[in-house]
């Protein structure tokens, strides 16, 4: 019998009054480039300060979703080049997420533990909006260094019903938590589905990974 | 004025009035402009701006390397590729330079991204010695030596990655001091290698260098790797060194590639620690060789990263292309200087899956090794002592390759130290004490009493 597995990476964004590493107002569509400054603009010698309210946050989802906390955790480096990424690297967090090895219970068509494998904090990226009519691209970098939560769970889904049950026990518990407005139409609340397919009592098979989902209905 | 020479905007008729007029600024301007072929100088202003504030480094003309921001002022650290570019904010050293009462003069010349230390490596114009033009002022605060050499500036900002004020405070007959790692904010400083880099300051003399760390150091909410501790620089400058154990690093002085000349100067100072109080003793450290290639590993893997946001994009010297890759290879290619672009490839090299664990986590651990073998020598002695460099001044045409052997521990171990002149008669030589880390004042009192000591001494 054919079953399917599934994982997610859902990134959040937290809805902190300013952004992880700098003091910048934390706002959604502001006049672009009107919330920024040298931290966030990567400009030549500024320098990243942790926001402590990130933390929080971080730790009230990491104990809301049954999670260990580190109590010393430490922020890496992810290099790459894109324009939206005005450092060519992004904080994040690799070797020691703040929150890991948890676990929540969703009902869909029966009961299921799903694990969580981590959560991190890592910083939100610009935007950039291609031009219709000129044959250039415009960056916005408002939303850079807009504070982020990435939680992974195990592939331990199998069915869409019960990635849709997760996803909505997760926006009640970050809307009652005052962690995030999770909306997915302004980008607060993303969705990465890493899919594979196995006969049951084999392997599990291929995964394929679904990025930038846009919306409920494309998730599932 | 040759072509690299700009001139600040000119301030409004109020403005105007208020800057008074300023012999010490005269005298400043004067010699910059006497000595305009020295190549210290990318940018300074002919109008002071007035600054109010009393302290020991009021009036002071301060001249700030080029790759500390400056308001209103370029910010190009000796490269191409942020040709144009303007500082839109005061580091924090600047910032609290102002408030103090000090005037930012202008920007001083480096080798490009503070990456070397031979003074040649700017992509702007080399930076000549002042005793003798054939030969190296020494880098990367090339700028700021020479600068305070010539009498341009009362006192300038550098920066210290493995050498890079040491070197060419030595090299120039000036003193240079680099602050423990922590003690003053990097914020306002384009980062090299994040770990290492720090900020000091290079004058005349060991009481200025003192007075202007006062004013920059002290812990800043911009940069989260200052730690809240006062250090009290000026306060303890006349505590001298009696009953203090000096510890002479012998494979530093009896290194085989170290001058005659060098080694003899320096060993003579021992009998000059003995008459000031204090106990000499000689030991080995052992690891100078092995530092080398930590610190190039490590700071070259940092650079990498660091120097990513260089992309011609949001600032700078920008190159077309057909596609987004075709413009950062090309910006970056033809905007960076060979050396920089050596040491990034580098850097990525070391970090990159197969040489990650034999290259940069081999240096990291190694790097932890010498800050044990450190710590053990200051649990038998107060101060520890080399040559700064191991030769005078190298000719332009030689290699700079050893110019930075004995300055990169302080770097790896984040530990303040300074080079004091000793009174020679030829080529200029200086001597290096470092301390523990934050006992910055120790050190400075240490240099003091080493300065005072030389003038009377006969050369």
């Amino acid at each position: 019998m054919l079953e399917t597995v599934i994982g997610l990476e859902v990134h959040i964004e937290l809805n902190t009054k300013t952004k992880a590493f700098c003091s910048c107002r934390n706002e959604f569509a502001a006049v672009p480039n009107s919330l920024c400054c040298p931290t966030c603009m990567g400009l030549p010698g500024a320098l990243p300060v942790l926001n402590a309210e990130v933390v929080k946050k971080a730790v009230t989802l990491g104990l809301l979703l049954g999670c260990k906390i580190r109590r010393t955790s430490t922020f890496d480096r992810k290099n790459y080049f894109y324009p939206d990424l005005p450092k060519a690297y992004q904080i994040t967090q690799f070797y020691s997420p703040v929150c890991f090895d948890g676990e929540t219970v969703i009902t869909a068509d029966k009961e299921r533990t799903v694990r969580i494998k981590e959560i991190h904090i890592e910083e939100d990226a610009g935007k950039l909006i291609h031009s219709e009519t000129e044959n250039e691209t415009l960056i916005d970098y408002n939303r850079c260094g807009v504070p982020l939560l990435e939680i992974v769970t195990e592939p331990d889904f199998r069915t869409a019903k019960e990635v849709t049950a997760f996803l909505e026990k997760l926006r009640g518990i970050c809307l009652f938590s005052d962690i995030s407005d999770c909306k997915m139409q302004e980008g607060s609340l993303r969705v990465d589905v890493n899919l594979s397919v196995h006969e049951k009592g084999e392997p599990f098979g291929t995964r394929t990974e679904m990025k930038n989902l846009k919306d409920r209905k494309s998730v599932v | 004025m040759n072509e690299f020479e700009k001139t600040a905007p000119a301030l409004t008729d109020k403005e105007n009035e208020a800057s008074e007029k300023n012999e010490i600024f005269d005298k400043c301007l004067a010699s910059t402009k006497a000595h305009c072929n020295s190549g210290a100088y990318l940018y300074y202003t002919e109008k002071p701006r007035k600054t109010d504030g009393k302290s020991a480094v009021s009036g002071d003309i301060i001249g700030v390397k080029d790759n500390i921001s400056v308001k209103d002022m370029p910010l190009t650290c000796g490269s191409k590729i942020l040709d144009g570019y303007m500082a839109s904010y005061d580091a924090t050293a600047v910032k609290r330079l102002k408030e103090a009462g000090a005037v930012i003069f202008g920007k001083l010349n480096l080798d490009e991204f503070a990456m070397g230390s031979s003074g040649l490596l700017s992509a702007y114009k080399p930076v000549k010695n002042p005793f003798c033009e054939d030969r190296m002022s020494g880098g990367s605060s090339s700028g700021s030596a020479v600068a305070v050499c010539n009498g341009s500036v009362t006192a300038a900002l550098g920066t210290d990655t493995g050498g890079s004020i040491r070197v060419p405070a030595a090299l120039c007959g000036v003193v240079g001091f680099k602050p423990s790692y922590g003690a003053v904010s990097r914020y306002g400083l384009t980062a090299h290698a994040s770990s290492l880099d720090t900020v000091g300051v290079l004058a005349k003399s060991v009481e200025k260098c003192a007075a202007v760390t006062d004013v920059i150091s002290g812990k800043d909410e911009l940069d989260g790797t200052t730690a809240d501790i006062a250090l009290h620089c000026l306060k303890n400058l006349k505590n001298g060194i009696a009953g203090k154990k000096v510890c002479f690093l012998k494979d530093a002085t009896n290194c085989d590639f170290v001058s005659d000349e060098v080694r003899s100067r320096v060993l003579s100072t021992c009998s000059v620690f003995e008459k000031l109080g204090a106990e000499v003793f000689f030991d080995t450290f052992g690891e100078f060789r092995k530092c080398v290639a930590d610190y190039y590993i490590i700071a070259s893997a940092e650079a990498s990263s660091c120097l990513a946001r260089f992309d011609g994009i949001k600032y700078g010297h920008r190159e077309n292309g057909q596609t987004v890759d075709e413009v950062y290879g090309n910006s970056r290619a033809n905007g960076l200087g060979k050396e920089v672009k050596r040491r990034v490839l580098f850097g990525s090299l070391m970090l990159s899956e197969e040489y990650y664990e034999k290259g940069f986590i081999n240096a990291a651990r190694h790097r932890r090794a010498v800050i044990d073998k450190l710590n053990g020598l200051f649990s038998k002695y107060d101060l520890l002592i080399t040559p700064t460099v191991p030769t005078v001044a190298p000719k332009t045409s030689d290699s700079a390759r050893m110019l930075d052997i004995f300055t990169y521990p302080a770097n790896l171990a984040g530990l303040p130290a300074i080079s004091v002149p000793l009174k020679v008669k030829g080529l200029p030589i200086g001597l290096q004490l470092l301390g523990r880390r934050f006992a910055d004042s120790e050190v400075l009192s240490a240099g003091e009493a080493i300065e005072k000591a030389e003038v009377n001494t006969d050369a």
